[in-house]
């Protein structure tokens, strides 16, 4: 029975997901001037619980434009931006167009064994080159990065006469300062008497 | 002197009233966050353990899931060949156990599972093996594949 549980155990451990990142959705797009650079941020998250160090590669037409770290560092649970920048040469042939696409691949090794599991994120880029029509169409991913925005109102517990008179506030100050005025008008009277 | 303790009876009231009205007035707060949509992979490890040539592995399986995120996707699979020396199609995949040569052949070009991974939503990859007659005979034999996840 205890051996049983030992190799459950330890085939639970052995199929743990030990491979896990994670990006942020959507294409990259970089707008670059014939002669200019220009960056966008790839956002990449890891999901363990260490320190791990994944790989970049470009592939496509972009590969020759682009420059970035070949390794980034990625502290666990956290979104770290790494700067893909695009560099068009002065000299760039126009009739390439003005839409170059391709892709950045983000690979993180599994860990060595009779199979090895790697895991990567695949990042379409397009750089647009201003004045430049695209050379032929081309599908790019359209996704957008969602953004959520969540309002919390707080309740100000004031319900019935007290809401109605807390709308009008200034209007129970002025009722004090008109009560007030009176008063010394009362009193300035009497002391006349 | 009546008047005058009516009228400071009614300035205290409404002085009370406004204080506490004041009081439990509380400021309207707006907290807002941006939540940005992330795809993420995960797969777990396989073995096929010692086969002799001839003979097909069992069936073993890595889960592929998405252990946080919260855009699903399709991944893909490529694999490489078997080092130190055997075709990369010796291994294959499929998204059920069935039969070897029902199975799709591992290739080195990115292939979709078919199947969408989100967060909550894993999919169970199931691998073969067949070792071929006259394979030299070793205990070093390893091979890399690779899940991609493109959003």
């Amino acid at each position: 029975m205890k051996r049983i549980m030992i190799l459950i155990i330890l085939g639970l451990l052995l199929a743990s997901p030990v491979y896990a990142l994670q990006q942020i959705a959507g294409p990259l797009v970089i707008s670059v001037p014939i002669g200019g650079t220009n960056s966008a941020k790839y956002g990449l998250i890891n999901d363990e619980n260490e320190t791990i160090t994944i790989s970049l590669r470009a592939e496509g037409d972009v590969a020759k434009y682009l420059f970035f770290p070949a390794t980034v560092d990625l502290l666990p649970n956290k979104i770290i931006y790494t700067d893909i920048t695009a560099k068009i040469p002065a000299d760039y042939d126009t009739s390439l167009g003005g839409n170059i696409t391709g892709y950045v691949y983000a690979l993180q090794e599994g860990k060595p064994g009779q199979v090895k599991i790697n895991v990567q994120m695949k990042k379409s880029v397009t750089i647009l080159i201003p004045g430049l029509p695209p050379k032929a169409s081309k599908t790019v991913e359209t996704t957008n990065p969602q953004t959520t925005i969540v309002s919390t109102t707080q309740p100000t517990g004031i319900t019935g006469l007290f809401a109605l008179v807390s709308a009008n506030s200034f209007v129970i100050v002025l009722i004090i300062l008109v009560i007030i005025v009176l008063m010394f008008i009362k009193i300035k009277g009497g002391m006349k008497k | 002197m009546k008047e005058i303790i009516g009228m400071l009876a009614a300035v205290l009231a409404l002085t009370v009233l406004a204080v506490n009205v004041l009081a439990t007035e509380t400021a309207t707060s707006t907290a807002s966050v941006s939540v940005p949509a992330t795809c993420g992979l995960s797969a777990t490890d396989i073995s096929f353990g010692s086969l002799a040539p001839g003979f097909t592995s069992s069936d073993v399986t890595s889960t592929v899931s998405m252990p946080t995120g919260n855009y699903p996707l399709i991944p893909t699979i490529k694999g490489a060949d078997w080092t130190p020396s055997m075709a990369v199609g010796q291994t294959r995949w499929y998204m059920t156990d069935v039969t070897y040569e029902s199975m799709t052949t591992l290739t080195t070009s990115e292939a979709s599972i078919g199947q969408s991974v989100g967060f909550g939503s894993p999919k169970t990859v199931h691998f073969k093996l067949q070792i071929p007659n006259g394979q030299a005979a070793g205990t070093g034999y390893t091979q890399t594949i690779t899940f991609t996840a493109s959003c």
